[in-house]
């Protein structure tokens, strides 16, 4: 007995009329009908009726009748296929491989007591060159503060957290006294700003410096500044002012009762009152010293004072006082007018970018401009950077213009106690990261400011300028014109 | 004689338009007891009860005593509303008094008066007081006989707004005279809504065949639809019966829908961005973002997508970007993530299980699981009668990997949620008794089950899953899925009241601990939306049982006996007090489950719920932000919001999570500007906490439901009915969250889409009397609550004129605003079939 029946397929939206069954014949031959019609091939087909399936192997009780619809799954499309490449999750990294992946600077472990070491370490791979010469210098197999900073900054870079242990035995054997032990046999906390002295002093000669012969020392040559100091006796006009020259590694901000910014503090060194042996006279007699600077390094180093002895305690006791630092900061007040003259021509050039960019801004306020977050990146792209140096004394600053690199934090009431923390910038603006031993955590801006004392949060200790880079555009002429 | 019949005149004459105790009656007071000794005293018959109403009159106004009545049954019985208002008012009370301490002959003599008081309240407005006394002496009977044309109406309102605050079993009385009244009057759409709130099947069903206009049988074909009852019906009763079954199957949802969509112009899809707005957040760029992926932040994009995506048919993140998205997703996720499809093709059976199709070849379980589940979902509350989901998914139920049992278990439980097919139920119930099954299938079967056969006391599910729970042992229903089975029993007992008290017996039989939860869990499931106060009171209860304070009397007994006896019991009692907790978890939950229904309930459970917060257990604390979301789903409340939010930040991770969840459902898909943005704050907040983030985006999400088409809330038609499916599904997910860390964080986050069953529009379409859609003008406010008022009270107030298809939002009542039409549903929402007026004049 044959059973020629006529059915409906449904597939997706359309509906097949009148369709030809014969419940004798394969399943197949049905799949095959309804391929010519919907081109899915037999084996993608998902044929239903009633809730149940059509299975390849026969009709079963499938209750098919005349006018019976059935509905059809199936796509003619490419079947999903797996990606090659794996995806990578947060979750399942290691937080030295994440680390990585965001671009966070490694921690280094705190191995007692020595968040001082560690800061400091934190801050002064700051230095790009600093670090680059410590990577790259060959291991020499001693185990000098030198060769073993220079192993801690190698591991760093692999973005996992560092345990300085070496580093750690290193300093001691330098510096033995910051071996002290405390009363229950751990390590005592130190001065970070000493240990920040100890090593840039150790590696002065430990690090050559680099195309330069004015210099000895790497240090010396990007760090390093001189002073031209002259002496005018006040009480003689007769005698003539003598002038002499001093090197610095760091600047010192004293602050006083009026001190409410880090340029005060600064300028106050400038002149100074002090008494000294008149040859003149044959007595003392009070002289103004007035220090100016004559060579800016690269990378000026400011130490805020504030730790003063007081002897009836015994403690180097802080001042808590708030005091301001710029993130960017002009040293054109402290240069001796030789080298004002010489970092003018710089000077120019940056204010000439600083115009061209406010008058494209003010030209361009009707222009659709893409949002605030994405525009410098955009204008990065298409400038380049200038040296920042005098052509004649790499590691020097053309400018006088310096941008806040990584500031050295103290937490506490005196600098034997307490907790020190690294914040340095991250590559991108507005990016800081916090690095606290081993936790490294990206701020903000506002949070580096918020450093500046006042209270008993983290107060700025030390402070670490860079030279801020002249970007030139490429193409000056076109640049404007790309924008319409 | 003539003294007492002057006497009565002049009494009557002041008192008939006067509610307040008139004028001659203080001038009589003094002579109360002398009337009365007179009243003895008289012989002739006829001037004996003269004295007796006017005796009856003044202990009105005298008498502590039931005097009013008595002398009232002595007196002449002639027109009772002569006497005035006040009078009958006040004998009405002490007939009801009197009714609850007499017998059976004195109810007789009370009855005849009864009879005289209904049609003088019927006549005079004050149908309140009629339905109030007939309610007292349990005869709602007579008041069918009373009752006409004019004032059937407000009679049917008043019964129906006092349903929550009687207990059962007098509220089905209620409804039942009350479908009886709108029977007599011929308002079918109104009975059948009566008849869906007692889902009384048999009813349902003789309404529909009584109807004969076949415009109406459409009306009320779509309101059985949303109701989603799907009654089996032919030829032979009913007339194009085919079309009719389409309407209640809900095949036309997903056109209407879309159609709403573009009338609206929100076709376009949102990606999760979109929603979260972190631009607006005020932290720093993404850092480092973009060059990794957090497997749990791709999840939550997920869910979020799915969610403000779902039902219109495309997105951004699955359909375009193809397989790359899924494979952006790790193991459990994977399943999330192509379940998700489900959503954005939810109700678009004949378009939507294509694009799903190919994901069952894939290589990867979890991908194929996710594309059953997915099946599941776009056929939740669409019928068809190809019955695509059982077919596809009914071979997986019994496959080797669990990951594909979940899916297609699920998936069966959604797309047949309320239709307690046996068909399906067959292939279900065998998972439950099969060895290789582990805890999770299990349990996620029980509630499949329990979905489908949603208040319908179906025997099979509730012997097969009695039979697991005594087949278990103790360390089995432990885990943490074990909840779900008698949440299964629950649901098949949902709003059945007091028929679960033989289950709720059978229970007895299982061991303790896991007893107390699962009674207390059907218990709640039976009286859900009842607002029965006594069980609420019940719960409280529970609730306020602490167990530290027996410990600590019992070690103070202890210390007098003997130490090793101490530890024993001490072990005893902490054990018990673990297991119990359960117990108080599922009673917070149940108490918002109960008082749901109506506003008082809901506010007074509010302020319980505050007490709750602040003086309990850690469980009940985690408990209790569910509830809150559960008493205001879709209706973000201020108060309600506050609440959450101020917990949202506490310090227990639990109450976080579950706070910020509930937060999500109540906004659920209202785009609530305020939540909005109490959300974006809370993103910033929980930045570093990947638990909580994830949470926030996924309440982020649900505001955003449908992009704000869509509701979660139980109730619809004016408030009045509430859809079990929709609490099936509800319940599910906080179930789910009681556990919030082993099973929304942990691997079966796949539970949430068991919101899907609670998803509807919240729309009204007006169609004309041929399909086809009809815009209209209609005004859109704020709902009055007109119960009790006389006359044509406005319905609506600040009202805004907008054209159909409009969105309606929770409280919101539309009317027409144009005489052209006559809509023949008196509730204007979901789908109403409108008709020309054939008085209308342009």
């Amino acid at each position: 007995m044959h059973f020629i029946l006529a059915v409906k397929v449904k597939w997706g939206k359309n509906v097949y009329n009148d369709i030809e069954l014969n419940t004798d014949e394969h399943p197949l031959v049905f799949k095959a009908q309804i391929f010519t019609l919907t081109g899915v091939q037999p084996d993608r087909q998902k044929v239903m009726l009633k809730g149940a399936q059509l299975k390849d192997d026969g009709w079963g009780d499938l209750p098919v009748k005349n006018g019976a619809t059935f509905l059809m799954l199936g796509t003619a499309d490419e079947l999903a296929l797996e990606p090659e490449k794996k995806t990578v999750f947060m979750e399942d990294l290691s937080e030295a491989e994440l680390n990585t992946k965001l671009d966070l600077p490694a921690g280094l472990v705190n191995l007692g007591n020595t968040c001082y070491m560690n800061a400091t370490v934190q801050c002064l791979k700051m230095v790009p060159e600093l670090k680059k010469s410590l990577v790259e210098l060959r291991p020499q197999g001693s185990s000098g503060l030198v060769d073993s900073l220079s192993e801690v900054f190698r591991s760093m870079q692999t973005g996992s957290c560092v345990p300085p242990l070496l580093l750690l035995g290193a300093l001691h054997r330098a510096v033995p006294r910051f071996a002290e032990k405390g009363p229950n046999g751990g390590l005592c906390q130190q001065d970070a700003s000493e240990c920040w002295t100890e090593m840039v002093r150790l590696m002065q000669s430990g690090l050559p410096a680099q195309n330069s012969n004015k210099h000895n020392s790497l240090v010396e040559q990007y760090m390093g500044g001189r002073m031209s100091v002259t002496l005018q006796c006040t009480e003689s006009d007769t005698e003539p002012p003598l002038v002499s020259e001093e090197n610095f590694l760091h600047l010192s901000c004293f602050i006083g009762q009026e001190t409410g910014h880090m340029n005060s503090g600064l300028k106050a060194k400038i002149k100074e009152q002090i008494s000294k042996m008149s040859s003149s006279l044959s007595r003392d007699a009070v002289y103004t010293k007035t220090s100016l600077i004559d060579r800016l390094p690269a990378y000026l180093t400011v130490q805020f004072v504030r730790f003063y002895y007081k002897e009836r305690e015994a403690v180097n006791a802080k001042i808590l006082k708030d005091v301001k630092f710029p993130l960017q900061f002009d040293a054109w007040e402290l240069c001796t007018p030789r080298l004002q003259a010489l970092i003018e021509p710089t000077r120019a050039k940056f204010k000439e970018i600083e115009d061209q960019r406010t008058q494209d801004a003010l030209e361009g306020k009707d222009k659709p401009k893409p949002s605030k977050g994405v525009e410098p990146m955009e204008v990065d792209k298409d400038l380049e950077a200038q040296p920042y140096s005098f052509t004649d004394d790499p590691g020097s600053n053309n400018s006088g213009y310096y941008e806040l690199q990584a500031v050295l934090t103290h937490r506490g009431r005196s600098s034997s106690s307490g907790h020190y923390v690294a914040w340095v910038k991250g590559d991108s603006p507005d990016t800081w990261y916090k690095c606290d031993d081993d936790v490294v955590s990206p701020v903000t801006d506002k949070e580096i400011l918020k450093l500046s004392g006042g209270g008993d949060w983290h107060v700025a200790y030390m402070l670490l300028y860079g030279p801020k880079v002249l970007k030139v555009p490429k193409k000056p002429a076109e640049e404007p014109m790309s924008e319409n | 004689m003539a003294a007492l019949e002057s006497l009565r005149t002049l009494i009557r004459a002041s008192t008939t338009s006067m509610t307040s105790v008139p004028k001659p009656l203080k001038f009589l007071r003094p002579h109360f007891d002398t009337l009365k000794e007179v009243f003895e005293k008289i012989q002739d018959p006829q001037t004996k009860q003269f004295c007796a109403d006017v005796i009856s009159v003044l202990a009105m106004t005298m008498s502590e005593t039931r005097e009013c009545l008595k002398y009232r049954l002595l007196g002449s019985e002639d027109q009772i509303g002569e006497w005035g208002h006040e009078y009958v008012r006040h004998l009405s009370g002490e007939i009801a008094a009197d009714w609850a301490d007499s017998d059976d002959q004195a109810h007789e003599r009370l009855l005849v008066l009864v009879r005289q008081i209904i049609p003088y309240n019927m006549a005079h407005n004050a149908e309140a007081d009629a339905c109030d006394l007939l309610m007292e002496i349990e005869h709602l009977d007579i008041l069918e006989q009373f009752v006409d044309e004019g004032a059937y109406h407000r009679v049917c309102l008043y019964l129906t707004s006092c349903v929550p605050y009687v207990p059962d079993p007098e509220n089905t009385i209620l409804l039942e005279t009350s479908l009886k009244l709108n029977m007599k009057f011929n308002q079918l759409p109104q009975a059948m809504l009566l008849a869906m709130q007692l889902n009384d099947m048999e009813k349902i069903r003789n309404i529909f065949i009584q109807c004969t206009d076949p415009s109406m049988q459409k009306q009320l074909s779509y309101m059985l639809g949303r109701q989603q009852i799907c009654l089996e019906i032919d030829d032979s009763e009913v007339k194009d019966s085919e079309e009719l079954v389409e309407i209640m199957s809900n095949n036309h949802l997903n056109h209407h829908f879309l159609n709403l969509a573009r009338e609206l112009d929100i076709m376009e899809p949102k990606v999760p961005e979109d929603v979260y707005k972190s631009h607006l957040e005020n932290v720093r760029a993404t850092f480092g973002g973009g060059q990794v992926d957090s497997a749990r932040q791709n999840l939550a994009a997920s869910f979020v997508n799915g969610f403000v995506n779902a039902g219109f048919g495309q997105d951004k993140l699955l359909m375009d970007g193809g397989t790359k998205w899924l494979y952006k997703n790790k193991e459990h996720g994977m399943m999330s993530a192509t379940a998700s499809l489900g959503l954005l093709l939810l109700w678009d059976i004949d378009g939507g299980l294509t694009p799903i199709d190919k994901y069952l070849y894939s290589a990867e379980d979890y991908i194929k699981s996710g594309a059953l589940l997915a099946c599941g979902m776009v056929n939740c509350g669409v019928r068809s009668e190809c019955d695509p989901a059982l077919a596809l998914l009914s071979d997986y139920v019994m496959h080797t990997s669990n990951v594909m049992r979940l899916g297609s278990i699920l998936g069966l439980g959604l797309a047949y949620a309320g239709s307690n097919r046996s068909q399906v139920l067959k292939v279900l119930t065998p998972v439950l008794s099969d060895p290789k099954a582990n805890m999770e299938v299990i349990g996620v079967t029980g509630l499949a089950c329990g979905m489908i056969a949603v208040g319908s006391t179906n025997s099979t599910v509730t012997n097969a899953i009695m039979q697991t729970l005594m087949e278990h042992s103790e360390a089995d229903l432990k885990e943490t899925f074990a909840r779900f089975l008698p949440l299964g029993l629950g649901l098949c007992y949902l709003g059945r009241q007091e028929q679960a008290d033989v289950l709720i017996e059978s229970l007895g039989v299982i061991s303790e601990p896991f007893r107390s939860m699962a009674v207390t869990m059907v218990e709640v499931c039976a009286y859900a939306g009842t607002g029965n106060v006594l069980k609420v009171q019940k719960l409280l209860h529970i609730c306020s049982e602490h167990y530290e304070t027996p410990e600590k009397e019992e070690k103070k007994h202890d210390r007098k006996g003997k130490d090793d006896k101490k530890d024993d019991k001490k072990d005893d009692k902490e054990e018990k007090e673990k297991d119990l907790t359960a117990r108080q978890a599922i009673a917070v939950i149940g108490i918002a489950l109960i008082s749901m229904g109506e506003d008082i309930g809901a506010e007074m459970a509010y302020r319980t719920f505050g007490h709750l917060l602040r003086y309990c257990e850690p469980v009940i604390r985690r408990a209790v932000p569910l509830a809150l979301g559960l008493i205001s789903v879709s209706n973000p409340k201020l108060n309600i919001l506050d609440t959450l939010s101020k917990f949202s930040h506490d310090s227990d991770a639990e109450v976080a999570h579950n706070a910020i969840f509930a937060m999500g459902m109540v906004g659920a898909g209202t785009n609530n500007a305020r939540l909005a943005a109490m959300l974006r704050q809370l993103a910033q907040y929980h930045a570093k906490d990947p638990n909580n983030l994830f949470m926030v985006r996924i309440a982020q999400g649900l505001a955003h439901l449908g992009k704000g088409t869509l509701t979660l809330s139980p109730y619809h038609s004016g408030h009045q009915l509430m859809s079990p499916v929709a609490v099936a599904g509800l319940m599910a997910t906080l179930v789910s969250f009681l556990d919030v860390k082993a099973i929304i964080l942990g691997k079966s986050h796949y539970l949430l889409y068991t919101l899907v069953a609670a998803m509807s529009p919240r729309m009204l379409v007006t169609l004309s009397e041929d399909f086809q859609p009809l815009p209209v003008p209609v005004r859109v406010g704020m709902a009055v609550d007109v119960v009790g008022q006389a006359g044509k009270p406005k319905t609506i107030t600040g009202f805004q004129t907008h054209t159909t298809p409009v969105l309606l939002a929770h409280g919101e009542r539309a009317e027409l605003a144009t005489e052209e039409f006559i809509p023949l549903s008196p509730i204007m929402e979901g789908f109403v079939v409108l008709r020309k007026n054939p008085e209308y004049e342009a």
